[in-house]
């Protein structure tokens, strides 16, 4: 089939949740979309099936990048489908307070519970969601909610965006952090991009973009394929759905000028600890991860604890040392358990792109972090030493996986990029709705959001067409 | 910007990055890296049995070209310098990451690169019989029905 630059309404760069809730939303009402990736297109039939291809296949970089004094590693997600193809699937509305601070801050009316509530459930009708039946919890799940107990936390069980995840096959979810390979976990290509490709909807991965320009009529992309060949699109309107630093370095590259644009970035820092016990945890078996923490006082306190555990590479990542002692931790890998803390940070990071293309970025904690950091540090401290364990083991790579804001929305164009219709201030030509429009961080897993925020953008979208 | 080009789509499969030249002095300079991240002094298999050399492609191809040529001149410096320096860069690197700010952002840089490079092409496990999955009880797996 050969597609022609005029076929187009709406093109979306960024094939992530935002990108692909988008073009579900408009595809269903008839509208020609293209959507521009540029990581690559897999499916259950072709997923990596071992740790270095899922690291260096769906992340950019390689995997990792860093922020300038690579305390933070950033885990952007770079392929079709993008943070839903690797993350846990985790399901969460945002509740009154994260809300409450982003309308404060942006002066939009409808970022509230009552606004929202319509799109929330728009999404929630295009994914099944469950919560691990208790059976099939593990060894770790079981250490996190004992430890609550003990230590009187309040836990509740994750919600999950999966269906049919054939537990009593055997399968192991943690080997979906690569892409699920049955098809369970509800990753857009399996819903609604699915469903948008049926379609209205075409996509083009292995496709980076590098410079656009918009004028009123039209707008023009162009960028280079993986393989070095180069190629330019074109449609009627232009959305930006590559997340905080695609969408930053998209449109510095590109010649915009607001000098917010990069600013206010987030991203949850999450410290993940282990620790060593005389029994077997095998906390690689299962469902993986099963509870959350559902504390007022941590929530109060600004970070949240979540039952997590990861592969043997990652594992091995995030132990201290090298050699023969760190073989010997490694050789007790099922011994291990693990637990995260993420905080709700309140130090904005700043996305600078350099000569090459490189995202630089500067991002910090600042004191309040730091004491949120410590106290939620000291509660998984708590719940490890309550069920028993041998020694904790704090790890050392902090990671970013939520990476929010650079393009804030706002009512001022002096603070905010894209205004309350999510067109940008600079040209209103240019919608945005993913994690980069967010004015600061939430404490909330966001991917629900981003989708409900999506739907919401593609509605307006449509009526500007 | 020029006139706007036709692609053919559906594209099939993932399009592969350019293959990154790695010669027999990297090589080397890995081994020797490995034998003092792993030294294998223990039930697990020794670095070299899982074939690196055939899996790096799969890694380096896609980190950024700047961080990529970097990896490949530090391989190339440890082709050459005896195995105690290697060691005492590598206790250095971890003792450095320890410290904050932009004082440890480099040995924090150098961690991630070099036992990330080690432990990607080991842990990954690219041996038939999942030996080193094997030996640390990584048993986790997807059924097919």
């Amino acid at each position: 089939m050969t597609k022609s630059e005029a076929n187009y309404d709406v093109m979306i760069v960024g094939a992530g949740v935002s990108g692909s809730f988008i073009g579900w939303y408009l595809a269903e009402k008839g509208v020609k979309c293209l959507v521009l990736e540029a990581g690559s297109y897999f499916h259950a039939g072709n997923y990596p099936t071992n740790e270095r291809d899922s690291n260096s296949k769906f992340y950019w970089g390689g995997g990792l990048e860093f922020n300038t004094h690579a305390s933070i590693g950033l885990l952007r997600p770079k392929a079709v489908g993008g943070g839903s193809i690797v993350n846990q699937a985790l399901l969460d509305r945002f509740d009154a307070d994260a809300l409450d601070s982003w309308k404060n801050r942006s002066g939009v009316e409808y970022f509230s519970q009552k606004a929202l509530e319509k799109y929330y459930d728009i999404v929630d009708e295009q994914l099944v969601s469950q919560e691990i039946p208790a059976k099939y919890r593990n060894g770790n799940a079981e250490v996190f909610e004992q430890g609550f107990k003990n230590n009187g936390y309040i836990c509740a069980p994750l919600i999950r965006a999966q269906k049919d995840c054939k537990y009593e096959d055997g399968n192991d979810c943690i080997e979906c952090l690569g892409g699920c390979r049955i098809d369970s976990k509800q990753s857009t290509p399996v819903t609604v991009l699915k469903k948008a490709m049926d379609k209205n909807l075409d996509v083009v991965p292995d496709f980076d973009v590098t410079d656009m320009q918009v004028e009123d009529s039209t707008t023009r992309v162009s960028g280079t394929f993986t393989n070095g060949q180069k190629g330019e699109f074109s449609a009627r309107k232009l959305v930006l759905a590559a997340g905080a630093i695609g969408n930053t370095r998209l449109l510095k590259q590109s010649g915009f000028r607001n000098p917010i644009i990069g600013s206010g970035f987030y991203t949850h820092p999450q410290h993940m600890i282990l620790a060593e016990y005389d029994r077997e945890i095998n906390a690689q078996k299962g469902a993986f991860q099963a509870f959350k923490s559902n504390d007022e006082n941590f929530r109060r306190d600004g970070f949240k604890l979540e039952n997590v555990f990861a592969a043997p590479v990652a594992i091995a990542m995030l132990l201290p040392g090298f050699g023969k002692k760190h073989q010997e931790i490694m050789e007790r890998y099922i011994n291990l358990a693990c637990i995260e803390v993420a905080i709700r940070d309140t130090n904005p990071g700043r996305i600078k792109i350099n000569k090459a293309g490189k995202p630089v970025i500067s991002k910090s904690l600042n004191k309040l972090d730091k004491t949120r950091l410590k106290k939620g540090t000291e509660a998984i401290y708590n719940i490890f030493n309550s069920t028993g364990a041998k020694r904790v083991i704090p790890g050392i790579l902090p990671i970013g996986l939520h990476l929010m804001g650079g393009c804030a929305m706002g009512l001022d164009e002096r603070n905010s990029v894209v205004n309350a219709d999510f067109q940008m201030h600079e040209n209103p030509n240019v919608f945005i709705a993913d994690s980069s429009i967010f004015p600061d961080a939430p404490g909330i897993n966001p991917s629900m959001t981003i989708m409900a925020l999506s739907v919401k953008a593609a509605e307006t979208i449509l009526q500007k067409l | 910007m020029g006139k706007t080009k036709y692609i053919q789509l559906p594209i099939s499969g993932a399009q592969e990055p350019a293959k990154t030249k790695v010669g027999e002095m990297h090589l080397k300079g890995m081994y020797k890296l490995a034998a003092v991240i792993l030294p294998g002094e223990s039930k697990l298999i020794d670095f070299p049995s899982v074939k690196p050399e055939e899996h790096i492609h799969g890694m380096i191809d896609y980190m950024y070209p700047d961080d990529r040529g970097a990896i490949l001149v530090l391989l190339k410096i440890f082709a050459i310098v005896p195995k105690f320096f290697i060691v005492f860069i590598m206790h250095m690197v971890e003792a450095g990451a320890k410290w904050n700010g932009a004082s440890g952002s480099v040995f924090r840089m150098l961690q991630v690169a070099l036992k990330g490079l080690i432990f990607t092409l080991y842990y990954s496990d690219f041996t038939e019989e999942k030996v080193i999955h094997g030996a640390i009880g990584y048993d986790a797996k997807i059924v097919w029905k």
